[in-house]
């Protein structure tokens, strides 16, 4: 991962950088406080010191000795006193040396101005010195007086303790960069694991989440991603189960076209190429008409149920009796159910519905009902309406018929299902009419629901507002 | 010249392939659901099964378990090829997606006796007799010399009697698209056919369509 690579590497530039240089400046600033502490006093005593030679350079010359040999005895005895101390010195006249123990390689030191004194540091044999060189005042300018004082243990010390530093720097970056990697893998490992279950449900594996934990960005990240693939887990099993459907959909239609189409093509095949009786005739033709009106039908059906999608048809207030009696008639005058019962208990006269498609899915519901009593010895189909308290109406249509499963209740309204898997035509039809009827409900702004118990009987209600 | 067992719950299309294959010359019995099926199978066994898969009661795939020895051809609507597979896995001969042509079920069926050892290779009409296996043709005892491409005619011709089949048709049966002749070959050729086995008033032309063997006075 190039990201927390990106990131240790910086980072630990960044810090040994900061800490080294942090370092070595302090250091430096210490060492530099130290040394001006020691130079201060050096100073001052080399002030003293100078003083106390004038006074001393004064008496010789008050007595004219002033010269080589008395400077040089005279610096010896300094030097003595101050050996102690590690104070050296040296003077010299002009050019000529008169007294010299510092315990420097010789050099030259350069003249100074009258009054006023250099000094510089030097290190000779593992030591620090101080090394203070001025003139002498007045007429005794000729004089260069070099004092020296040594700042013992300062190398050692400082060196000692660079190299302990050296260490610590040392100690501490490789500390650090063992636990900033550590961190940085920890921190950035979420950020790995996104990226592998990421990859995993582009693979396909829809149902994979992240494991969210902790409050910080990349938990709120963990959520967010969590919620999309929730959505996308869903969009995708709607489009799948769509899919399903529409597949479904397709193949029942394709089946429900072809058995009628193989009838019509049999039977033509057999006027066109067999020698057929009269009455073989009468019915190949028979059949001919009776699967060609079904054909027909099923278009028909189909049409209405693509058409329907579309805006609702407007609504008018119906007068439920009048329309139930001309339905009543309708059936019973086809004949085929003659011998059922259907009864009427209209307690709310109105309903605010489209005459035409009522009309068609009530003709479908009672369709149904009938259809389902066909084994029974007394067929009872009962349709009442009902005020509801919102003010709209509810329509019931009962039947004692053979009812369904809670599984056959949930597909009823597919188009093309049938309870009977055979598909038999005898007793059912192609399986739209509760499709068609759904979309009516729709498309009206109603509800239906059903209720059944195999063997009892089946109840739908229509709520229209 | 076998016995078939159709199980069909369209009454219609039952009633059709029924017809079609009396007329081929098998005899016939129908069933109209899973365990009428059963009972007639229990009451004589079939030569050949055609069966839907669609059924009432037993649907035609379960009923495979019950049909191990019998060869079943499938017969139905749904053609998608997890269905074709799944008919052909279970032990079916053949499956063929209505609608179809009453030839191909012919001839399907034909290959299926073939194989089983149940078609019969002889048929005699008029006092003719031809034997398809050996490619001779007697009437009394006297043997009537016929070409190889008569023979395949007259073979198509059998096969479908009483069934009116079109020159291109009999073309295609009987000699494949390969030929290329013209459909007035086949008209030469059946002119040959009905001299050979005085078959004069058997071959018919059918207006506007072709050619029938008959096999049966018909009043008309």
């Amino acid at each position: 991962m190039k990201l927390w690579k990106k990131l240790f590497l910086s980072m630990l530039c960044l810090f040994i950088g900061f800490i080294n240089v942090t370092i070595y400046l302090t250091v430096q600033t210490v060492y530099r406080t130290n040394l001006n502490r020691e130079s201060s006093s050096a100073l001052i005593e080399q002030t003293y010191f100078i003083t106390d030679l004038l006074a001393d350079f004064q008496a010789l010359n008050g007595r004219k000795a002033l010269n080589e040999e008395s400077v040089a005895d005279l610096f010896q005895r300094y030097s003595n006193r101050l050996e102690m101390k590690m104070v050296y010195l040296k003077i010299q006249y002009n050019r000529d040396v008169y007294f010299n123990n510092l315990p420097l390689p010789s050099g030259d030191e350069e003249s100074v101005e009258e009054g006023k004194r250099n000094y510089t540091y030097r290190n000779s044999g593992g030591e620090k010195y101080i090394v203070i060189a001025g003139n002498l005042p007045g007429n005794l300018s000729g004089y260069t007086v070099t004092y020296a004082r040594c700042i013992p243990g300062f190398l050692k010390e400082w060196t000692g303790l660079n190299r302990e530093l050296l260490v610590i720097q040392t100690a501490a970056s490789c500390v650090l960069i063992v636990c900033l990697f550590l961190m940085l893998r920890r921190m950035v490992s979420p950020l790995e694991k996104m990226s592998e279950t990421v990859e995993d449900i582009a693979a396909g594996n829809y149902r994979q989440r992240l494991p969210v934990r902790g409050k910080d960005e990349i938990a709120q990240l963990a959520e967010e991603f969590n919620r999309m693939a929730n959505e996308i887990e869903h969009k995708i099993n709607t489009i799948e189960a769509e899919i399903c459907n529409k597949q479904t959909f397709i193949d029942n239609m394709s089946h429900e076209m072809r058995t009628p189409l193989a009838s019509i093509f049999g039977y033509a095949e057999m006027l066109q190429q067999t020698v057929t009786s009269r009455e073989e005739m009468d019915e190949a033709l028979e059949q001919i008409m009776l699967q060609s009106r079904n054909l027909l039908r099923l278009r028909e059906n189909l049409l209405e149920l693509t058409l329907l999608r579309q805006d609702s048809m407007e609504k008018e207030k119906i007068v439920l009796e009048d329309l139930i009696s001309a339905l009543k008639r309708q059936i019973m005058s086809s004949g085929r159910y003659g011998k059922y019962r259907l009864e009427t208990d209209i307690s709310e006269k109105y309903v605010k519905a489209n005459a035409i498609l009522l009309e068609r899915l009530l003709s479908n519901l009672l369709e149904n009902a009938f259809r389902a009593c066909n084994d029974r010895t007394s067929p009872v189909v009962l349709i009442e309406s009902a005020r509801t308290e919102e003010g709209g109406t509810v329509i019931c249509i009962k039947d004692n018929g053979k009812g369904m499963t809670e599984e056959e209740m949930k597909h009823i309204t597919d188009p093309f299902y049938r309870v009977d898997k055979a598909r038999s035509r005898t007793e059912g039809g192609a399986g739209l009419g509760l499709a068609i009827s759904r979309k009516i409900v729709e498309n009206q702004g109603a509800q239906m629901s059903f209720d059944s118990a195999p063997g009892i009987g089946t109840e739908v209600s229509i709520i229209f507002p | 010249m076998a016995k078939i067992l159709i199980v069909e719950d369209e009454k219609p299309i039952s009633n059709l392939i029924f017809r079609n294959l009396q007329l081929a010359g098998h005899s016939c019995r129908q069933a109209y659901d899973g365990k009428q099926a059963l009972a007639e199978i229990e009451n004589q066994i079939p030569d050949l099964i055609i069966l839907d898969v669609m059924l009432p009661e037993i649907n035609g795939f379960a009923l495979m378990e019950y049909l191990k020895e019998i060869p079943v051809i499938f017969v139905t609507a749904r053609d998608s090829l997890s269905d074709k597979i799944k008919g052909l896995n279970s032990g079916a001969e053949d499956y063929l997606v209505k609608p179809f042509e009453m030839q191909e079920l012919t001839a399907r069926i034909n290959v299926i006796l073939r194989r089983y050892g149940k078609n019969v290779t002889e048929f005699t009409l008029k006092g003719v007799t031809v034997d398809f296996n050996s490619r001779i043709a007697r009437k009394k005892s006297l043997e009537i010399d016929l070409k190889p491409r008569e023979w395949d005619l007259l073979e198509v011709l059998v096969q479908n009697k009483n069934l009116a089949l079109s020159r291109e048709k009999l073309l295609d049966l009987a000699w494949g698209y390969q030929f290329e002749g013209e459909s007035r070959t086949v008209d030469v050729h059946i002119q040959k056919l009905r001299k050979k086995l005085d078959w004069e008033d058997r071959i018919k032309t059918v207006y506007k369509m072709g050619y029938r063997l008959d096999t049966k006075e018909y009043e008309v």
